[in-house]
């Protein structure tokens, strides 16, 4: 409702956008590592979000319209965890000094499960994403112009 | 039992409470008779000037912090504090421009 209201929504979303590229830089620099100190190869991150709300999220009928929820205050990071669903890929390289010494899979190294194309993809969603948070708050601002126009001779 | 709810906003199943004491949510003072005058111009005024003034502050500190630290700001965030202080300096301007322009016509009132 206020003056700055789309403002502050939309650079939170630009943050969360900042914090997407963030992990995704995190991920394809990573993409090679064969040795973390959790053990194993690199596990690429996810980001995820959550909107952020003006009042509690829950609705009931005996609450006055007022207490209901009403536009929200943007986007958040809720955390950012580690694909664990995603297969690792093998790649065979027994000169390798990471690479597994017995069993069946003698040879091969555990890669992490980044896919650098996935990677791309996404990033571009989120510059894509970032500049239209960018366009709101034009947007916002310009509306803001057009309103300090009226009456003005 | 009928006293507990306000009179119309009924939605589907959805009645609004009545607010009738100034700690209820939503209260407007919609009791009669205790008609609550019109925050002034002045002050009205004033706080605006000071709300402007501490987004032109911030605008400072966020700038000073990018050019010092600039691992720990964002660029949106900069320009976005310039825009907002752009925007409530503009609405200043307007508000000033106006008394200025009622004071004229008042002046000149021959």
């Amino acid at each position: 409702m206020g003056l700055f209201t789309s403002i502050n929504t939309a650079a939170s979303g630009m943050s969360a956008q900042r914090m997407r590229l963030d992990v995704i830089s995190d991920n394809i620099a990573n993409a090679e590592t064969t040795r973390t100190t959790e053990g194993g190869a690199f596990r690429r991150s996810r980001v995820i979000f959550k909107p952020e709300v003006s009042q509690p999220y829950w609705k009931s009928p005996f609450l006055p319209e007022k207490l209901q929820n009403r536009v929200g205050k943007g986007v958040e990071v809720v955390e950012i965890e580690k694909d664990m669903d995603s297969e690792m890929r093998l790649v065979y390289d027994p000169s390798h000094p990471d690479s597994m010494k017995t069993g069946p899979k003698a040879g091969y190294v555990e890669m992490p499960n980044v896919n650098i194309v996935d990677e791309m993809v996404d990033m571009i969603s989120a510059s894509r994403s970032y500049e239209a948070n960018v366009a709101v708050v034009e947007g916002s601002k310009a509306m803001f112009l057009k309103a300090l126009e009226i009456g003005r001779r | 039992m009928s006293g507990l709810f306000g009179t119309g906003e009924v939605s589907g199943d959805q009645v609004a409470l009545k607010a009738t004491h100034k700690n209820h949510f939503g209260f407007q003072g919609a009791v009669k008779g205790e008609e609550t005058p019109a925050e002034e111009f002045t002050n009205a005024l004033k706080n605006a000037l000071g709300e402007t003034n501490n987004l032109q502050q911030n605008l400072s500190d966020i700038t000073q912090a990018y050019l010092t630290d600039p691992e720990s700001v964002d660029a949106h965030d900069v320009t976005i504090a310039m825009s907002k202080a752009n925007m409530s300096i503009e609405i200043t301007k307007a508000v000033v421009d106006g008394a200025l322009k009622a004071y004229n016509n008042i002046i000149n009132i021959r």
